[in-house]
């Protein structure tokens, strides 16, 4: 059994004075193994970030199903909904989301503070984590005072530090300079080694070229995979910028 | 197109930001129509003419200043805090490529709008709600006359310049902000917490000393002159010490409750308490805004009302009777005054206006003020060692037994020598003499006595009231002493060489009020029309109050009174809950992206309500606290303030504060529903 399948998932979205309505996602199926380190890319309107929403339980697809460990994410029942995010997913994104109105440490608390987990058990897993992420001398300052490659850093340890069966990470370098791009690309393939499974979008070839797998998004479909199988990181982004180029123009003939 | 173009942008722009608009512009249709009718009644023609009722003019006069500060006051706080808010979209447009004078066109256009809504919508409810208001006013001050409706083109004048002037320089002001800053600032979005104020040890001592000040003189202060002499220092001083306090005062608390890691880190408080901590500064100030105006709402009410109340208790005191004639004379002249005769006169009286004299009622009285001094009441108190001191000054009120029935319906039997005492604090000696003139050439003279009796009740005589009097310096104190008969206290009178003796008539009249009333008017309120009083024996004075004409004079005043403090009173209710609504609604749209962060981080929904109605808590009930502790305070100062208008009911005063407190906190919790609310919609 997969860690994530998602099987023929259909979004179709109506405007509310009965519009055209516009399909996002068609049919989109694809499974993540447990430890695996996947990315999804696709251009803008793709479908990517409908795609993020629906594995996040932040939108309900119109058709199909999405199974994290075997479990059916429709059947969650709505007030549950906020707890299964907090114990099962850990979110990255583009722009950080952090609060400015915390500290870094208790940016990072907030996910175990919603679980309702006591101090001396947060700080103790707080502990850990910020040595290995190169945060600790930051903990005590707030977002608007570090850069944005330390509030990545900080975002991806609130994402990690309730131990998620999944990371999702959507465009997680988008708004980072390159040595910070690079700092966090490296960051993210030190914890998928310690066994973490992460999920990104991006329309970067530089970030899906860390991966192990990338899938394609064309039209709302996952149009095509690359398996990294062997190659080094450099060999990888070659042929997902050939994947791209026939993406772009080649069109119909799939690989 | 192009020429329509600015005021299309600035009718958009109003349109947009209507959640901010339409209070601002209901604060200018509500103050403007508000001195518009304060105008009106001060200028107003048909306003009672009679000299009782020149108050009226005095305080609408008052009115409309403090209307005229409350509305450049308050109007220059909106116009801030909405500038403040537009700043992004303002930068958007100068980024955009409009020029700051482009921008400024539309800012014109649109203070052009709001003015004009406002001021012309504002004078028409004025005129609207002018008849309205005249009309309960003519009631508080119980004024029958019938009025007209007009329309007051001075009024109309004075609120278009008012409000216009107020506008154009808020205009002006707002130009020269935007002038002052480039466009990048104007964009960049605030996401700097507020820093911790340096001087906050400062601001925290300063407000305890304030606010100690300002207690301290409510606290101390004994007699009604000198808290009328204070009351506005008080006032200030609370004022600056709230403000201090609630500044310093919150931060301590929060950064305490943050440290405090077992409260902290429960989801309801981690939300709330960070997010108070973020905007400090801004919090502590909001927080005192709204205290000070629920303080002044609950002062100016609660007093205005029992005075208002209290008015009939007034004037019973005052005037006991429908007609109360006091008469003083000497004894010791040989034709002592013929009552039977002036009885007989004031009965004559009454009927010459077709009234009968249903029940009357004398009698007579002394006053006196005696100095307790070695256990020993004294005319004068004696020298000790080139020092006069004294015990207690005791004012005695004077008169026979039978008088005290006929005011109290207690009877006595008394002996000579034998005395009845009312004294409320224990300091009339059991038994002893009262000693006269001790020190004069003949040694002076002693009268002794025994207290065989202490009584309960205090007549209330009419006119001087040694309770009222004492009242005011706290070192004296009053009593009352009846003696067994009238050759008693004429044998006092001697012996205390009193200029006067006062005899009393209250005389109860048949017919309507209105009737009695006309026909004091017609006999004894001029020098013509009053009624012969010759060869009714000799006598030093002699004069007739009517209780109906007291009624009038009271009423005019405590109503007029009423009216101003009720009147003002919504008027900061009505600021208050804007100054809440904003606050709420312009950090909902701060907290917004906030909550949806915390969403997707895995907040639940009910934590969400959680937390929010621990905040709003606060914010609500923090100031609502801090005025209940205020207005306990004040209280006392109230209590003597009040005695300036011989309302000395304390219980009468405590129950309307209590129940305008009361009313108050409803009304609030009102409030608190619905911001919490719009608050819970806007965040989610």
């Amino acid at each position: 059994m997969s860690l994530l399948e998602v099987t023929n998932l259909k979004k179709i979205y109506t405007t509310r004075f009965g519009g055209n309505p516009v399909q996002a996602l068609s049919s989109v199926s694809f499974h993540v193994e447990q430890g695996e380190y996947a990315a999804i890319m696709g251009e803008s309107g793709s479908g990517k970030t409908t795609l993020l929403n629906i594995l996040a339980a932040l939108d309900q697809p119109t058709s199909g199903e999405v199974l994290l460990n075997g479990r059916n994410m429709a059947d969650i029942r709505e007030r549950d909904l906020a707890a299964f995010r907090r114990e099962n997913l850990g979110f990255v994104f583009q722009e950080f989301n952090l609060l400015d109105t915390f500290s870094i440490e208790d940016n990072i608390f907030l996910p175990l503070v919603l679980a309702g987990e006591t101090y001396p058990a947060m700080a103790g897993k707080l502990d850990k984590l910020s040595k290995r992420l190169g945060i600790a001398d930051i903990l005590k300052k707030y977002p608007y005072e570090v850069s944005g490659g330390q509030k990545q850093r900080a975002a991806v340890a609130r994402a990690l530090i309730t131990e998620p069966q999944i990371l999702l990470a959507d465009e997680p370098t988008g708004a980072l300079d390159s040595k910070a791009t690079d700092s966090l690309l490296r960051l993210f393939e030190e914890v998928n080694a310690m066994g973490q499974t992460i999920l990104m979008v991006t329309h970067s070839v530089k970030a899906a070229s860390h991966a192990g797998r990338v899938l394609f998004i064309k039209d709302g479909e996952v149009f095509h995979q690359l398996y990294r199988g062997g190659a080094s990181t450099e060999e990888f982004y070659g042929r997902i910028t050939d994947t791209l180029t026939v993406l772009t123009t080649g069109g119909e003939d799939h690989a | 197109m192009r020429k329509h173009l600015y005021p299309h942008l600035a009718w958009l722009n109003l349109k947009h930001n209507y959640q901010f608009y339409i209070p601002y512009l209901l604060t200018i249709v509500g103050t403007a129509a508000g001195f518009y009718i304060m105008t009106a009644l001060s200028y107003a023609g048909d306003l009672p003419q009679q000299i009782r009722y020149a108050y009226l003019t005095m305080f609408m006069t008052i009115g409309c200043f403090v209307v005229a500060l409350f509305t450049v006051i308050f109007l220059f706080y909106t116009n801030s805090f909405l500038m403040k808010r537009r700043q992004k979209e303002l930068g958007l447009y100068n980024v955009l490529g409009m020029g700051k004078g482009h921008i400024a066109r539309v800012l014109a256009w649109e203070t052009v709008y709001i003015g004009l809504a406002g001021i012309v919508g504002g004078i028409l409810c004025g005129m609207l709600f002018q008849r309205l208001v005249t009309l309960i006013v003519y009631r508080v001050v119980r004024y029958s006359t019938g009025f007209t409706f007009y329309i007051c083109w001075r009024g109309i004048a004075m609120t278009a310049i008012l409000f216009g002037a107020v506008l154009l320089v808020n205009l002006i002001y707002n130009l020269i902000r935007m002038h002052m800053q480039n466009p990048a600032a104007m964009m960049r979005e605030g996401s700097a917490g507020e820093k911790e104020p340096k001087s906050k040890w400062i601001l925290a001592i300063l407000g305890v000393l304030c606010l100690g000040g300002g207690y301290g003189i409510a606290l101390r202060t004994q007699d009604a002159l000198e808290a009328l002499a204070l009351y506005f220092v008080a006032v200030f001083l609370v004022i600056i010490g709230t403000y201090c306090l609630f500044t310093a005062g919150s931060i301590a608390i929060l950064k305490l409750l943050r440290k405090n890691k077992k409260y902290y880190y429960k989801t309801n408080h981690f939300i709330s308490v960070s997010g108070m901590l973020y905007r400090m500064k801004r919090n502590g100030v909001g927080l005192a805004n709204i205290c000070i105006l629920c303080t002044m709402v609950l002062v100016m009410i609660s007093g205005t009302v029992s005075l208002f109340l209290g008015t009939e208790d007034i004037v019973n005191k005052v005037a006991p009777a429908d007609w109360t004639s006091i008469l003083r004379y000497n004894p010791a002249d040989e034709d002592t005054p013929d009552f039977a005769a002036l009885e007989q006169r004031i009965a004559e009286t009454a009927r010459s206006q077709g009234l009968e004299v249903t029940k009357s009622r004398s009698f007579t009285n002394m006053e006196r003020s005696f100095y307790l001094q070695d256990g020993q009441l004294k005319q004068f108190p004696v020298e000790h060692g080139g020092v006069l001191t004294w015990d207690v000054q005791v004012e005695c009120l004077i008169l026979p037994a039978a008088d005290y029935t006929v005011l109290t319906g207690v009877s006595l039997s008394l002996s000579p020598g034998e005395v009845a005492v009312y004294d409320p604090d224990g300091v009339f000696p059991q038994q002893g003499a009262l000693v006269f003139n001790e020190q004069g050439a003949d040694g002076g003279s002693t009268w002794d006595y025994t207290v065989v009796q202490a009584l309960t009740v205090f007549p209330g005589t009419g006119g001087w009231s040694p309770m009222i009097g004492a009242a005011n310096v706290d070192e004296n104190k009053g009593c009352c002493v009846v003696v067994d008969s009238l050759a008693a206290l004429y044998e006092l009178h001697g012996l205390s060489s009193n200029r006067y003796v006062q005899w009393s008539l209250l005389t109860e009249l048949s017919g309507s009020e209105q009737e009695k009333l006309d026909a004091y008017c017609n006999t004894f309120d001029s020098f013509e029309t009053s009624p012969d009083f010759s060869n009714t024996g000799s006598w030093e004075w002699f004069s007739t109050e009517s209780r109906q004409m007291q009624l009038e004079e009271y009423y005019s005043m405590n109503g007029g009174f009423l009216f101003l403090g009720v009147f003002l009173g919504i008027l900061f209710l009505a600021a208050a809950v804007l100054i809440i609504y904003y606050k709420q609604v312009s950090e909902g749209y701060e907290d917004r992206q906030r909550f949806q962060i915390m969403q997707k981080v895995g907040l639940e929904r009910q934590q969400i309500r959680k937390s929010i109605n621990g905040q709003i808590l606060v914010v609500f009930f923090l100031p609502l606290l801090a005025a209940a502790v205020h207005v306990a305070f004040d209280f006392r100062l109230m209590v003597l303030l009040l005695q300036l208008f011989a309302m000395d009911s304390v219980k009468l005063t405590a129950l309307c504060t209590l129940v305008t407190f009361g009313a108050f906190a409803a009304l609030y919790i009102l409030v608190y529903r619905i911001t919490a609310r719009a608050y819970y919609k806007i965040v989610t």
